[in-house]
């Protein structure tokens, strides 16, 4: 008999203990498989466009931006080193990880366009991030600024750099980055994009939207080619009034590389885009890359941890 | 936290206050050209104090390939290069003078520059 309640005990106990190792087992691996993925692109920005990275809480991220002059075409050559001894754009950001997810900034750019001394608050939240179970197969992140040209009017009504009022110097990005590590090599990302220019030239559209694609390729550990390129949807009307006046606008194209140091990340690139800012390089483009109008850049992020 | 989140929301809201959407008007360019009279003169005392005054475009060192030292290699460079002039001195978009102190050009100057290489560059 008592055996027989041995036995029992026994074979009752076993399925229990089975499934106690499984359920084990089953947590172990469903914390591996919601990790998220990280390190999709190593830096806030691809080149010119923005990452779907953000930074860690109480992390502060110093940005140093340079677009030299043009390689090639009128304007490059070896009497300017090949653009180097010309600058069209420079911008300086300080960028403060809120928390995890959230990241707020600001920065001063030259600015190369239509306005120049920009000044730029910028605010950037990671709404979904990929895991490694594919759960959630994409990252969404999404970014917006808004930027603000303390430049002299222009004293002719015309000029698009004639401003009556503070808001006629403003304008704003709202832009969603959605992206995907496929691996550990390559990252992709898509960049639907919104520029509002509060004051515009004639003709010229206050509205814009874009469609930015920006992707890595790591080469190894510390290395990887970098590329974005967007293009804006400018209507035909203003094209070919722009056009009839000497102007053709272009799409952006960076290529570059990517090489992490340690606590630097250092971009060299390559991009036909004068300007820094979204408001300015994705409407305001008007040099290409046919025409040896392209420059040589640098991107330099420092980061200093000041959580105690 | 929370505070700070507040901050950023009234901030965000404030700045999207002062969204507007203006255009400036038609840009008045001179119908003919030929009724405008500008010299050579004219055009290069606006060259000397927009482009030549702060160690650019001197003749010497960079960029040596847009050399506006003496008018006529002003008007070597116009002949030469005259769809990039157009682009980045005369156009609606033009970038030069870029900053470094230098105001940029008003349209009518720019209209007025235009013009002058339309009739010909005169003396």
């Amino acid at each position: 008999m008592l055996h027989i309640r041995m036995l029992s005990v026994l074979l009752l106990a076993a399925p229990a203990a089975m499934a106690q190792d499984n359920l084990g087992e089953l947590f172990g691996k469903d914390s591996v498989r919601r990790d998220p993925v990280i390190a999709t692109f190593k830096s806030t920005r691809i080149i010119n466009g923005q990452s779907n990275e953000t930074l860690a809480k109480g992390d502060l991220d110093f940005r140093v931006a340079h677009r030299f002059g043009d390689i090639g075409g009128s304007g490059g050559g070896s009497s300017t080193f090949f653009g180097m001894d010309n600058s069209t754009d420079i911008r300086i950001a300080f960028e403060y990880g809120i928390t995890d997810r959230l990241t707020a900034g600001i920065s001063r750019a030259k600015g190369s366009g239509n306005f120049s001394q920009m000044y730029e608050v910028l605010g950037k939240f990671k709404v979904l991030q990929q895991t490694m179970d594919n759960r959630i197969p994409i990252g969404v992140t999404v970014f917006g600024n808004v930027v603000a040209s303390g430049m002299k009017s222009s004293p002719e009504k015309s000029d698009v750099n004639y401003f009556d009022s503070f808001s006629s110097r403003m304008s704003y990005t709202a832009q969603a980055i959605i992206s995907r590590k496929f691996g550990d090599i390559i990252s992709l990302a898509v960049l639907p994009t919104y520029v509002h220019r509060n004051r515009v030239g004639y003709k010229d559209m206050n509205n814009m939207f874009a469609m930015g694609v920006g992707g890595r390729l790591r080469f190894s550990k510390r290395v990887a080619l970098v590329v974005d390129y967007f293009v804006p949807f400018r209507d035909e009307e203003s094209k070919d009034y722009y056009e009839s006046r000497g102007t053709k606008f272009y799409n952006s194209l960076g290529v570059g590389v990517e090489i992490e140091t340690g606590g630097h990340v250092f971009h060299l690139n390559f991009t036909n885009s004068t300007a820094i800012l979204e408001n300015q390089f994705i409407p305001e483009t008007v040099t290409t890359w046919t025409q040896g109008q392209f420059r040589w850049g640098f991107n330099i992020s420092r980061r200093f941890s000041l959580r105690k | 936290m929370k505070r700070l989140l507040i901050n950023l929301v009234l901030l965000t809201g404030i700045s999207l206050t002062a969204c507007t959407s203006e255009q400036a008007p038609e840009p008045v360019t001179p119908s003919n050209c030929a009724s405008v009279d500008i010299k050579s003169a004219r055009v290069y005392a606006i060259v000397q104090e927009n482009c030549t005054n702060r160690s650019c475009h001197p003749g010497t060192g960079s960029p040596l390939i847009a050399d506006f030292s003496t008018p006529a290699k002003l008007k070597s460079y116009i002949s030469a290069n005259g769809a990039s002039w157009t682009l980045r001195v005369t156009s609606q978009n033009a970038d030069m003078p870029q900053s470094q102190g230098f105001p940029p050009l008003s349209r009518a100057t720019r209209d007025s520059i235009a013009c002058w290489v339309s009739n010909g560059m005169p003396d």
